[in-house]
């Protein structure tokens, strides 16, 4: 296992392990490049992930100390945790579904295609669809999605059964278990799956694709990649001619390390990567690092999900299987005579029993609550999930009304 | 399809330490939601005794499930006690919750909280609470503490972990047999 010394300057320094930062490592260290990943939590593996919601969750979630307000249900309702996001090695590669869709063409372009919409802070992408897809085909057979690469689908659970009998009722034609990352058949070292149903808890058969058992091992195997865990970046410096020089960050004990860098990448999610950047302001850089836009920190994107559980005469057991192999994709068109800009996918989606408790209604009590909980077994459950949300953000709106994620706490003195 | 058997692996199971000589083991078998004896309450180190059954109470009239017995509510309550003894700020913020609560209920009812004898009454006495801290405490340790019990979960048909069993491949995943033909 590589370990570089914290002077080697000719190391490229990676922030983040997860979707981003494992792949790129591995693909740096295979071809001869010295790598230094930093990932702030540590290094759980299959063998502790733990099939139960809420332990689960306090091992691997980031529990730092947010806040946020504005008009959403999340600031009422989660005022300190607005995102449910990883801290551990592999990110939130290992909670995510495994869901791998491609944006649409429009989606490239949506300021262009959405028009004007007041409030929200558009832009269209400098690369188009047509450029995107050499690579989207690599990343989907890098990673086994199904219905790619001569992949099989899955094979749809009873939480996609009665999500697809309904959807095939009411006339809908894109109805299939998804393209999920998620190995229908044994692939690329790891097994198939084994429907264990806790795939946001991290996935116990590794059928699932997470950087955690797959680029990052692969990369360590070259002796060219090391990974750091419970390393926290906190500020990214540069000499006098605007270089970067290497990154400050906290180990294990929160003693203050420096690894010197040649090339640092930035990789760590929709929050700790704008903070970074902006913690890394400097005299030279008074907005922080890659901000003379001035926008780092702003257009928080998100999936917008909408879930809904209905409860049926008979029984479904939504948990067995995967949490989110299906999908109805029949809606995900442009369509502005609907009434909205932008479309939407349908995917199945299903909760355990404690977080149903915690989050079909939250702070619902009494027996309005219990006799829907008490439907538990009988209960199919839909996510509506937009793509992206960034564009539909109340940008100059009334500070009350605005959706903001804010850092709070004690912040590392440098 | 596999049903989940609703009586779990722990139905002749006590919990609680006491109660084993004070109930009939027929009655607990048959699950008839008879209450469990008060002693698990008398030995609490911080706390009233009082105070921790009127919270027995609050807990299940929050979350009412008439198929649990008392005993997965007290179990759920049983923790405040620690937080108590290791918090003053907690310990007040529970005692005085209670005492509010049983004068709100002495005002209206004539008697404690414990002893108002319609739930629905009791009800618009925690209604009258919602918005205090304690109430917002008690309710959002309550959902965890209640449905994080295993021993709780295939009363709800839900069956838990699932990797030591080789997932639900052989069992059961894709087994509804009851839709219309697509």
């Amino acid at each position: 296992m590589a370990k570089f010394d914290q002077n080697d300057d000719g190391v490229v320094v990676i922030v983040g392990s997860g979707a981003g930062g494992g792949t790129l490592g591995n693909e740096l260290a295979q071809k001869g490049v010295k790598v230094v990943i930093l990932e702030a939590g540590p290094r759980t593996e299959i063998q502790d992930f733990i099939n139960n919601e809420w332990e689960s969750f306090t091992q691997l979630a980031w529990t730092d100390m947010r806040t946020t307000s504005g008009s959403w249900r999340v600031a009422r309702d989660f005022a300190n945790l607005p995102a449910w996001i990883v801290k551990s090695v592999g990110g939130s590669t290992v909670h995510w579904a495994g869901a791998s869709l491609r944006f649409d063409e429009h989606e490239f372009r949506i300021r262009s295609t959405y028009g004007n919409v007041p409030g929200a802070n558009l832009i269209d992408w400098p690369i188009t669809l047509t450029e995107m897809e050499p690579w989207y085909a690599k990343a989907e057979d890098k990673m086994g999605v199904t219905r790619t690469n001569n992949i099989p689908g899955l094979p749809g659970n009873n939480n996609f059964k009665v999500m697809e009998a309904g959807a095939k009722k009411l006339g809908y034609k894109e109805v299939h278990t998804g393209r999920m990352a998620i190995n229908s058949e044994p692939r690329d070292g790891r097994g198939s799956c084994q429907q264990i149903g806790f795939c946001f808890q991290g996935c116990k058969s590794g059928a699932k694709w997470s950087t955690l058992y797959t680029e990052i091992p692969k990369g360590e195997a070259t002796g060219n990649l090391e990974v750091r865990p419970n390393s926290m970046a906190l500020k990214i410096e540069h000499d006098a001619s605007g270089k970067v020089t290497g990154v400050v960050y906290a180990d294990e004990a929160g003693k203050t390390q420096r690894q010197k860098a040649r090339i640092v990448a930035v990789a760590g999610n929709s929050i700790e990567s704008p903070r970074l950047l902006l913690n890394s302001a400097s005299s030279m850089f008074p907005d922080g690092l890659a901000n003379s836009s001035g926008q780092v920190g702003r257009n928080y994107m998100r999936h917008m999900t909408g879930s809904v559980y209905a409860v049926f005469d008979k029984s479904v057991h939504m948990y067995r299987g995967t949490t989110m192999a299906g999908i109805i994709r029949d809606e995900a068109r442009h369509d502005p005579s609907r009434g909205f800009m932008g479309g939407y996918e349908m995917e199945t989606l299903s909760l355990g029993l404690p977080f149903m408790a915690a989050f079909l209604n939250p702070g619902a009590w009494g027996r309005p609550f219990t006799a829907a909980m008490e439907g538990y077994p009988r209960m199919a459950g839909v996510a509506g999930r937009r793509g992206y949300a960034a564009g539909d953000q109340p940008r100059h709106a009334r500070p009350e009304s605005q959706g903001q994620v804010r850092l709070a706490g004690r912040q590392r003195a440098l | 399809m596999r049903e989940v058997d609703r009586r779990g692996k722990y139905n002749r199971r006590i919990f609680l330490q006491g109660a084993a000589t004070a109930l009939p083991a027929a009655a607990i078998a048959a699950n008839t939601g008879i209450g469990i004896e008060d002693a698990w309450a008398d030995d609490a180190t911080s706390l009233r005794p009082a105070t921790l059954k009127t919270l027995v109470k609050v807990a299940r009239d929050i979350y009412p499930h008439d198929f649990l017995v008392d005993s997965y509510y007290v179990t759920a309550v049983k923790p405040w006690d620690g937080k108590a003894a290791k918090d003053p700020a907690v310990k007040a913020l529970l005692e005085e919750g209670v005492r509010r609560l049983d004068q709100d209920a002495q005002d209206r009812h004539k008697v404690a909280y414990a002893q108002v004898p319609w739930e629905a009454d009791r009800v618009v006495l925690l209604q009258g609470i919602e918005q205090t801290d304690f109430f917002k405490k008690v309710r959002s340790d309550l959902v965890v503490s209640l449905y994080n019990q295993e021993e709780l979960w295939p009363k709800f048909g839900y069956e838990g972990s699932s990797a030591e069993h080789g997932g639900y491949i052989k069992r059961g995943f894709n087994d509804i047999d009851w839709l219309p033909k697509v």
